[in-house]
């Protein structure tokens, strides 16, 4: 075990588009602190955005573009292998199918983890230098940002499962992008038909949860609530992953 | 006898194809086994299975005559159909990789890539290879951390004549050191340079398990008698010539002693009721036997 993930986090080292993705992450965030810097400026034809730098910070991966990076930068990882045929390299000399599910799982998670803290500091630091320290909402911060934390590796294991089962890097970057939107679209169509009051299953999907936890004025038993989901699905999408890989012939 | 490959009844079934019945190979330790069989007759498929790149759908493998086999596997290097290689990766980085994978000393490599004739490509990408360097540098991978068995699934695929001799020597000199092999090729001439055992694969099926100085036994001078009963043929036969050396093909009978006496043979057979439809003496070439044994 200790060999597989020494090899993965050397490949991790050495993945270009993890740094990519990393970077291309952070001008987006930039262009974000950019547009609300553009409203607070006055200018009403624009979204509305962050207004200091702790806001900037809790806004960081709210938005799609982050979920969306993360997400083609997970398939590249975990496909690598499969479309370049190595895994045989892998599998052939007795490493168990389980074990290397775990060994890529831990190094994709450990990635957007990286990704994760450094997108939030890079908005904390920039939010501060465009906006000065102004006045930010009051909030559980740090509750916020812990659940945001799980909500987006619950993300990458959705992604990191459907890799595992598709194998290869073009369909995994296709579902990975469109799946969770498509996900919580029919949720919201649900919701239209059903019309049940004061309850809309769309906002117990992922997308729903991340929205949530981007904003300062989330209660603290709705911010519980997005924190235990984003567990189950992170556990469920994980547990299923390794089962359906397990059962796959190379 | 403790086998370092043995597979007992394994049975591969596809949806629509059963690419491995029933097969029970036997490798013993220090062996070149040769697996023969035309294309698409189970030799890529059996190689999967012993290495766990597919399951098996019923039947047993045993390594080292244990069937724990992640810890045999650890010993075993191999190269099954295109080799898998980092393409945007130099041949040395791949191999630095996979080094670290198996737990390799990093100065194995530069060795093992000036054996495989690899060790000038510098910063060249994988991806930048010729079809040759691509099957070298999954050799080249395959023979990190010393194995002791190597599974190679036609590996002279792409060589020009210099790489195949070359190819060749490498796998004499690692058997000479103990390595035991299992090779798969088209290339029979080739095979036959190197091969101890064969495993002659056919529609999936083991066909026959042979020593390679049983063939060249077999491949010499005999006679070949076609007649209308094989069975009762080689009993008349033997109940005249007790030591009479002779065996049944594909409902053919062969002899390979006593050839000087052919005409009799004939008159005999002939006066006891059995229809020979052809007798001839012949020596069958090496090709002729395994297309033989493999069917038209």
């Amino acid at each position: 075990m200790k060999k597989l993930l020494k090899f993965e986090f050397y490949k991790l080292s050495k993945q270009k588009s993890f740094y990519i993705c990393s970077a291309v992450m952070l001008v987006m965030s930039l262009i974000g602190i950019l547009l609300s810097k553009a409203i607070a400026d006055g200018n009403p034809e624009l979204p509305i955005g962050a207004t200091s730098g702790k806001s900037a910070m809790l806004s960081a991966v709210s938005s799609s573009s982050f979920t969306m990076i993360c997400g083609i930068f997970l398939a590249l990882f975990v496909c690598s292998d499969y479309s370049e045929q190595t895994i045989k390299n892998i599998y052939s000399r007795g490493f168990s199918r389980g074990k290397v599910y775990i060994a890529k799982f831990t190094a994709g998670i450990t990635a957007t983890i990286i990704m994760f803290a450094v997108t939030l500091v890079f908005n904390l630091a920039a939010g501060s230098l465009i906006f000065g320290n102004g006045a930010s909402p009051s909030g559980n911060y740090a509750g916020l940002i812990l659940g945001q934390l799980i909500t987006c590796l619950a993300y990458s294991s959705f992604v990191f499962a459907i890799c595992l089962i598709v194998k290869k890097v073009g369909s995994s970057i296709a579902l990975a992008i469109l799946g969770p939107s498509l996900i919580s679209a029919l949720l919201s169509l649900a919701d239209a038909f059903l019309k049940i009051e004061n309850f809309k299953i769309s906002g117990y999907w992922l997308e729903g949860l991340l929205g949530d936890l981007s904003s300062a004025a989330t209660s603290s038993s709705r911010l519980t609530v997005c924190i235990i989901l984003s567990i189950i699905y992170a556990v469920a999408f994980a547990t299923a992953g390794y089962f359906i890989n397990k059962k796959q012939d190379n | 006898m403790e086998y370092v490959i043995e597979t007992q009844n394994l049975v591969k079934q596809y949806k629509t194809k059963l690419a491995v019945n029933d097969v029970s190979i036997h490798v013993k330790r220090g062996d070149i086994y040769g697996l023969i069989g035309k294309n698409g007759a189970g030799k890529t498929s059996l190689m999967k299975l012993i290495l766990g790149l597919t399951n098996p759908t019923k039947g047993k493998i045993k390594l080292y005559g244990s069937e724990n086999l992640d810890e045999g596997r650890k010993k075993i290097g191999s190269l099954i159909e295109a080799p898998g290689l980092y393409k945007n990766c130099s041949a040395y980085e791949n191999m630095l990789r996979f080094s670290i994978l198996y737990g390799a000393d990093k100065k194995e490599i530069q060795p093992i890539l000036k054996r495989v004739g690899l060790a000038d490509t510098g910063t060249k990408k994988a991806g930048d290879f010729s079809l040759g360097m691509r099957q070298r540098l999954g050799i080249a991978i395959a023979l990190l951390s010393n194995p002791e068995v190597l599974v190679l699934d036609e590996p002279i695929n792409g060589l020009d004549p210099a790489g195949i001799k070359e190819i060749r020597d490498i796998i004499l000199e690692l058997n000479s050191e103990g390595v035991t092999f299992v090779i798969s090729s088209h290339l029979l001439d080739e095979l036959a340079k190197v091969v101890t055992n064969y495993g002659i694969i056919s529609d999936g099926a083991l066909a026959e398990e042979v020593s390679a100085a049983e063939i060249q036994d077999r491949c010499r001078k005999h006679v070949k008698i076609v007649s209308d009963n094989a069975q009762k043929a080689l009993q008349l036969l033997k109940e005249k010539l007790p030591d009479l050396t002779a065996e049944i093909r594909r409902d053919v009978l062969y002899l390979s002693s006593h050839l000087d006496l052919t005409a009799k043979m004939n008159a005999y057979l002939v006066s006891r009721g059995v229809a020979v439809s052809e007798i001839a003496l012949s020596e069958s070439g090496f090709e002729d036997y395994f297309i033989e044994r493999l069917g038209r």
